[in-house]
């Protein structure tokens, strides 16, 4: 009844609109093909199958969520295991922290990455502490907090950010952000496994409008840390992450039919840490990097992969690694397609790389 | 000074009291008297007796003989762990202390209410509480120092102690945020159906922190069993409470959030750990949150970084009748009257 429902939801969320095609997947009947939400889902369902301590909250989890991600799991697993909190970011995680120490696994929700500010302390000062301070005599390596980020075409200020970099550079936390419905699946459920506490981003634009073909095996995961190499190339290495890697996928298509150009596009997938030998491979290899990125440019995460590049890189590179951002400007409304770094800008940046 | 002694510990000084445990506990959520009285037990002003409607079989049961001379033992013990430490401060052989003059009742009473296997949260300032459950004074030198026997490497400044094999969780600097993760850890407790509580201190400083409020409501609406104690000793630095918050304390707090709260005189030793007890017993019954204010007054400076007589009037302890209420001194009297101790005992303890 389920996967009906399921397959019923997919076909309503196959035609994207602004978004490319999912990647091409094997359609075997050891996949089904459904959205990320049903994907993030399933992560969730399995976890709480395969580990009796499991438990996930958040505000509106219960019923199944403002974006539907829990849908069904309090039905399925009951209330004590999937439960409402009162609205408070801080206490969210604090409360998931707590019982995390207590050797048990947390699965936080915060209910836009907007309003994770609250719990800060707690993440920066505690979450990614707790084993440090205590001298592994503590921790709460069975924290996964798991937040929606990221612009949606009418989110403005408060419901677009994109703040994995205010937790990319803190040490004791991972930061993981997938790009489509298997990589949500197979790396939310490599983040619930991971003994570190874990805040896994999900891009919302992707929730109904990005579909694959995901792997039924409630144990399928993908490795945090390592970056996946989406699109081979020579010419050009164009680093993303979440929804922006559909963005350098297209302007890395209309580089190769208009000029010839041949990018490598790279989804870092995690962050904290990321694979930055994958990306000086790729960069040694094509001498032009592009870190492309929708959160502001100023600190972002680019700047980090930039600057790693430039050391790791140098004598090999043949333009300064370009970054392609949103404006350091607040999320606008009605502006947002002059902040984002569209394809266009993308293109642009390629070309700089190329003409350099 | 009598003013600014008056501001620092006022309602304790006018609140009315209760010699019935029964008559100072409060249902959450309903309607509750204001000021909130406070239970005791031993007479501050005649040392060795119990306040008017006290039994000697009430004392007996909220500590007998044995137990109540081991939290004497255990109160002395803090007070000479605090002299040496602070003393190795000032000779530069450790970098910060903290000193808990004035609240030996208040954390040996509360650790002596518990059990040995609920789990503790705490704040910075509960060695009495460390003690009690076993922290040895090795573990907290080596804490202190930071040397290599000690289980956070050296990573952490002095007194953020922790210790797996005693459920002390390890403290952390930033204030309150132990009351949201005591109320996960207590839920972890409830759902698996486990017979212990969750025990969180925290100062009347940090109540005012967010942390504060998001824990104690997490912990109503999750029907998490933490029983809650603070400490209000009257201070957070250099702010005094009047400062702090303008309520009656902080057990109306827990109160207007659902949560069953009493008031007690931390400086009262026996009544401590009645009233802990009781709160352990109420929270596992119920299997929600309990709150126990523990009304007691801070008589060191802050910290080794601190000098309490920069904002704090020097004849304020004497204004207070401090000394007449210190915990050390009522167990003391109260041992004394009945025969359990004497002075050669004290002379060979200290």
């Amino acid at each position: 009844m389920r996967r009906a429902a399921l397959q019923v939801r997919a076909k309503f969320a196959s035609s994207p609109r602004r978004l490319s095609a999912a990647p091409e997947t094997s359609k075997t009947s050891e996949t089904t093909r459904m959205n990320l939400f049903s994907a993030v889902n399933a992560s969730m369902r399995s976890a709480l199958a395969r580990d009796e301590s499991a438990v996930v909250f958040g505000e509106d989890v219960g019923f199944g969520g403002v974006f539907r991600c829990t849908i069904g799991l309090r039905e399925e697993f009951g209330a004590q295991r999937v439960f409402n909190t009162p609205l408070c970011e801080q206490g969210i995680v604090g409360l998931g922290i707590g019982y995390a120490a207590m050797g048990r696994t947390a699965i936080a929700e915060i209910q836009f990455a907007d309003y994770i500010f609250p719990a800060y302390d707690q993440i920066v000062n505690e979450a990614a502490k707790y084993r440090y301070r205590s001298g592994g005599e503590f921790d709460c390596g069975g924290l996964t907090i798991r937040t929606p980020c990221g612009a949606i075409g009418h989110g403005g200020h408060y419901h677009s950010q994109s703040p994995e970099a205010q937790f990319a550079g803190v040490a004791g936390l991972k930061v993981v952000m997938p790009r489509g419905p298997t990589q949500a699946k197979g790396l939310l459920t490599a983040a619930i496994n991971d003994p570190n506490p874990v805040i896994f981003f999900e891009p919302k634009a992707l929730y109904r409008a990005s579909v694959d073909d995901v792997p039924d095996d409630p144990d399928f995961a993908l490795p945090l840390g390592q970056a996946d190499v989406v699109r081979p190339g020579d010419d050009v290495t164009v680093v993303a992450w979440g929804a922006q890697v559909l963005v350098a996928q297209r302007a890395a298509a209309t580089a190769a039919a208009e000029r010839g150009v041949e990018c490598e596009v790279i989804d870092l997938q995690t962050l904290a840490p990321w694979d930055a030998a994958a990306v000086e491979a790729s960069a040694t290899k094509t001498g032009r990097l592009l870190v492309t990125h929708e959160a502001p440019r100023t600190l972002g995460f680019a700047a980090e992969v930039c600057a790693y590049a430039a050391e790791a890189c140098f004598l090999h590179l043949e333009a300064p690694p370009a970054r392609v951002c949103g404006l350091d400007t607040p999320f606008p409304l009605v502006h947002e397609k002059s902040y984002l770094p569209t394809e266009d800008k993308v293109l642009a940046a390629i070309y700089g790389l190329v003409d350099f | 000074p009598a003013e600014a002694a008056a501001r620092a510990f006022d309602y304790a000084n006018g609140l009315p009291w209760v010699a019935n445990l029964d008559d100072a506990w409060v249902e959450g959520g309903r309607g509750w008297p204001s000021p909130l009285p406070m239970f005791w037990l031993l007479d501050p002003e005649a040392p060795g007796q119990l306040v008017a409607g006290a039994t000697e079989a009430q004392a007996a049961e909220a500590a007998d003989p044995a137990t109540a001379r081991a939290m004497y033992e255990t109160m002395l013990t803090v007070q000479a762990l605090d002299d040496v430490f602070y003393m190795a401060q000032r000779q530069g052989r450790v970098s910060f202390y903290l000193q808990a003059a004035g609240e030996e009742g208040a954390t040996v009473g509360a650790a002596a209410g518990l059990a040995s296997e609920d789990e503790m949260f705490l704040q910075y300032r509960e060695q009495g509480a460390c003690l009690w459950r076993g922290l040895t004074l090795d573990d907290m030198a080596d804490q202190c120092v930071g040397n290599a026997e000690s289980p956070d490497k050296g990573r952490t400044m002095p007194v953020h102690y922790g210790n797996r094999k005693l459920k002390l969780h390890t403290i952390s600097s930033p204030l309150a945020t132990q009351l949201p993760q005591a109320a996960g850890a207590a839920y972890a407790l409830r759902i698996s159906n486990e017979e212990r509580v969750v025990a969180c201190f925290f100062g009347d400083g940090s109540a005012s922190e967010g942390d504060a409020h998001a824990g104690l409501n997490f912990a109503a609406t999750l029907e998490a069993p933490v029983v809650w104690l603070c400490r209000n000793n009257g201070y957070a630095i250099s702010t005094p409470t009047r400062e702090q918050f303008r309520g009656d304390g902080l057990a109306p707090r827990a109160l207007a959030l659902g949560t069953d709260a009493v008031r007690v005189d931390g400086n009262d030793p026996l009544a401590v750990r009645a009233a802990v007890a009781s709160a352990r017993a109420r929270a596992l019954k119920n299997k929600k949150p309990v709150f126990v204010e523990l009304m007691t007054y801070r008589l060191s400076s802050h910290s080794t970084s601190d000098d309490a007589s920069k904002y704090r009037a020097a004849d304020e302890l004497a204004a207070l009748g401090v000394a007449a209420r210190h915990p050390v001194a009522r167990l003391k009297a109260y041992l004394q009257e009945r025969g359990h101790w004497d002075d050669d005992l004290e002379e060979t303890t200290r």
